[in-house]
């Protein structure tokens, strides 16, 4: 019996992953070449007041390359941001602005600011590099029944983060983010993260999001509608002249 | 007919009509008096696109609204055909393009003549659209455009508005058309780094126009008699260097211009031509510069930060007697650019200061702006606000004010200092 607790322990010890290695899981886990919705976003204030934004996004790469197009409201139809990003520089961020008629490059190290007032920021919005970050693996746990990984995340000291840490809960099947919790340079609790996902054409991919910034009582909730997968786009889409034309409905 | 109606059929199913646009009424008051300032104020703009496949085709319009005397103008801003195959972009119509990597004041943005109305209005909205042909190709990490205009497009100026202090008072009789139309821009870009550059030459003529001859009576112990001053366009070329980078969290966008004008060669026909004609032969080179940082707080203000130059460092000028060539010691005239950022008109040197921010879920937007003349005194102060009660629709409220030197009442500021204005108005987006 003694001997039966030993190899059992010693083989769970061997064959469980580390932190590192669900990360590295999760993002080599079988993904969309590319992927395509219509994004609403609804963020509501302190006060329950609620605003709408609708987009429409095309990306590829697991959103390494992404070009959204603003549809609402409507002074910022037009409006369009295109995103590539690089392993060995910064990303390149690009805003075209119809009524400047101009394509402007925006900065990518400000990746803590909000995109389009929301409780997302393009950090929150772009792809975590395993190379930046310290994954933690704690007790797993069950989240809406779904047996969950649970890492706590913590950015490199060089690497520039308005984050100190997260804590991530991640769908042992589907190895889809769950929850997630992230914590302010001062270590105290900043956003209340939850995702949801549908499976499509073999895929699991993200259709809900729901942040909530717990200092400022403002949440955002977003809907991927709309979702299409493996249409087969071209890199050539992530062009500045794309920005300026609205996708088809 | 089959074919045809199989041809629309597909074209309609496959095709996509978009619009947007705004209705903006509004009223601008003097602060000194509270009277209302009586210019045109464009009220409402409409933006039409029809795509099919790799085809664009764009209408930008304007409507204008003046109120006493009650005057409608109805203006196509823009309207071009645009080709967007796999390497790039050709668009061939009336455009407006845009140059440089700064924002607002762009030096080396010169395809386009400027529309001195809406000066002080941000954006493609200053710029008069002009017949072009344009092409750009994506290589990699570059961008080369080419643009072509085969007609000359002049600056809109308030000619005889009592109601804009710089205004002149009667639009000038042009005595020299440009006799060469054509004109040529090639812009290059690319990314270096996690920085941007970019290349630009354009060879045009001026938008505003300049003195090229005079009718002057020259007679024995008394200075010369200016009886007339005959007016055209200089050609001028500008080559542009345009360049945006980060550092930390601060981003910096410079362009700078170099411009090198003169007066053309008229071909006058002498028999035809008065006896008392002089010719005034000027050449001048002159650099446009703005260097600009951009700051964006934790509370995300944007507070930007421009510095606007212009220098004249190398002027010659000549006056000559048209049939005899013998020079003549006429004096010069105050050289004026005809060509780079407006805003030179104002200042030699100027220090702009701008922040801009929005709240309550993008509810509410706050700018707030200074420009302070380094040459000599001046200021220009403007705040304004916008409120959105509800969605795509704004209320806003701004006040602009000019501050001159008493002292000097030739100074621009406080020429302007009368146009100092309060503007309400709002805007329903569509």
């Amino acid at each position: 019996m003694k001997i039966f607790s030993i190899l059992t322990l010693t083989t769970s010890l061997i064959l469980s992953q580390t932190g590192i290695e669900i990360a590295r899981m999760v993002d080599t886990r079988k993904t969309p070449k590319d992927m395509s919705n219509v994004t609403k976003m609804v963020l509501t204030n302190s006060k329950g007041k609620s605003r709408v934004n609708k987009m429409a996004s095309k990306s590829m790469e697991g959103n390494k390359k992404q070009i959204i197009w603003f549809l609402e409201p409507k002074d910022d139809k037009g409006v369009a941001f295109l995103k590539i990003e690089h392993d060995n520089k910064d990303d390149e961020m690009r805003m075209w602005l119809p009524a400047f008629n101009k394509v402007r490059r925006i900065s990518s190290k400000k990746k803590g600011d909000a995109f389009m007032g929301s409780d997302l920021s393009y950090e929150d919005l772009s792809n975590r590099d395993t190379n930046e970050n310290t994954y933690n693996r704690l007790d797993d746990v069950m989240v809406d029944k779904k047996l969950c990984y649970v890492l706590e995340v913590v950015p490199h000291p060089k690497v520039r983060s308005s984050y100190s840490k997260h804590i991530t809960w991640i769908d042992k099947e589907s190895l889809m983010l769950v929850k997630e919790e992230s914590f302010d340079r001062r270590g105290a609790i900043k956003k209340k993260k939850e995702f949801s996902h549908i499976e499509l054409k073999g895929y699991f991919v993200m259709n809900y999001v729901f942040v909530k910034d717990v200092q400022k009582n403002h949440t955002t909730e977003v809907s991927f509608d709309k979702l299409q997968i493996d249409t087969g786009i071209s890199s050539n889409l992530f062009q500045e002249k794309n920005l300026k034309r609205l996708p088809k409905d | 007919m089959k074919n045809l109606i199989l041809f629309l059929s597909i074209s309609y199913l496959s095709a996509q009509f978009n619009y947007s646009g705004e209705v903006n009424p509004y009223v601008m008051t003097r602060t000194s008096d509270k009277t209302q300032i009586d210019l045109p104020y464009r009220i409402m703009s409409v933006n039409l696109g029809y795509t099919l496949g790799n085809f664009d085709f764009k209408i930008v319009s304007a409507l204008e609204h003046r109120n006493n005397p009650s005057e409608w103008e109805y203006d196509i801003r823009e309207a071009y055909f645009a080709y967007y195959p796999d390497w790039g972009e050709v668009k061939v119509g009336k455009q407006i393009h845009a140059w440089g990597a700064a924002d607002g004041n762009n030096p080396t943005d010169n395809i386009n003549a400027y529309d001195y109305y809406y000066l002080f209005n941000s954006g493609a909205g200053k710029k008069v659209g002009s017949f072009s042909f344009s092409a750009k190709v994506y290589y990699k990490s570059f961008q080369l455009e080419g643009i072509f205009t085969p007609k000359h497009e002049v600056n809109r100026f308030p000619y005889g508005e009592k109601d804009f202090p710089l205004a002149i008072a009667e639009k000038p009789e042009i005595a020299y058309p440009v006799e060469d139309d054509w004109e040529f821009g090639f812009r290059i870009q690319t990314t270096i780094g996690e920085s941007d550059i970019g290349l630009s030459i354009f060879n045009g003529n001026d938008r505003s126009p300049t003195l090229l001859t005079a009718n002057v009576t020259f007679q024995d112990n008394i200075p010369p008699q200016i009886n007339n001053l005959n007016l055209g366009y200089r050609a001028t070329t500008m080559l542009g260097l345009d360049f945006v980078t980060f550092i930390g969290d601060l981003t910096l966008r410079m362009e700078s211009a170099l411009f090198k004008t003169k007066n053309p060669l008229l071909k006058l026909n002498i028999f035809k031509t008065p006896l008392d004609l002089y010719e005034f032969q000027q050449e001048v080179n002159y650099l446009q510069s703005v260097f600009q940082i951009e700051y964006t707080t934790l509370s995300d203000m944007t507070i930007v930060l421009q510095l606007i130059g212009n220098k004249i460092f190398d002027e010659t000028y000549d006056w000559y007697h048209t049939y005899s060539q013998e020079l003549v010691g006429l004096p010069t005239i105050n050289f004026q650019p005809g060509m780079g950022t407006p805003f030179a008109m104002f200042s030699d040197q100027a220090l702009l200061l701008s922040s801009s921010g929005v709240f309550m879920d993008d509810r509410l937007e706050v700018n707030g702006n200074v420009m302070m003349n380094l040459d000599e005194k001046g200021q220009m102060l403007g705040a304004s606000l916008a409120y959105s009660p509800w969605i795509n629709w704004k209320v806003e409220a701004g006040v602009t004010k000019f501050i001159g030197d008493k002292n000097n009442l030739e100074n621009k500021f406080t020429l302007m200092e009368d146009f100092s204005n309060t503007r309400v108005g709002i805007i329903y987006n569509f």
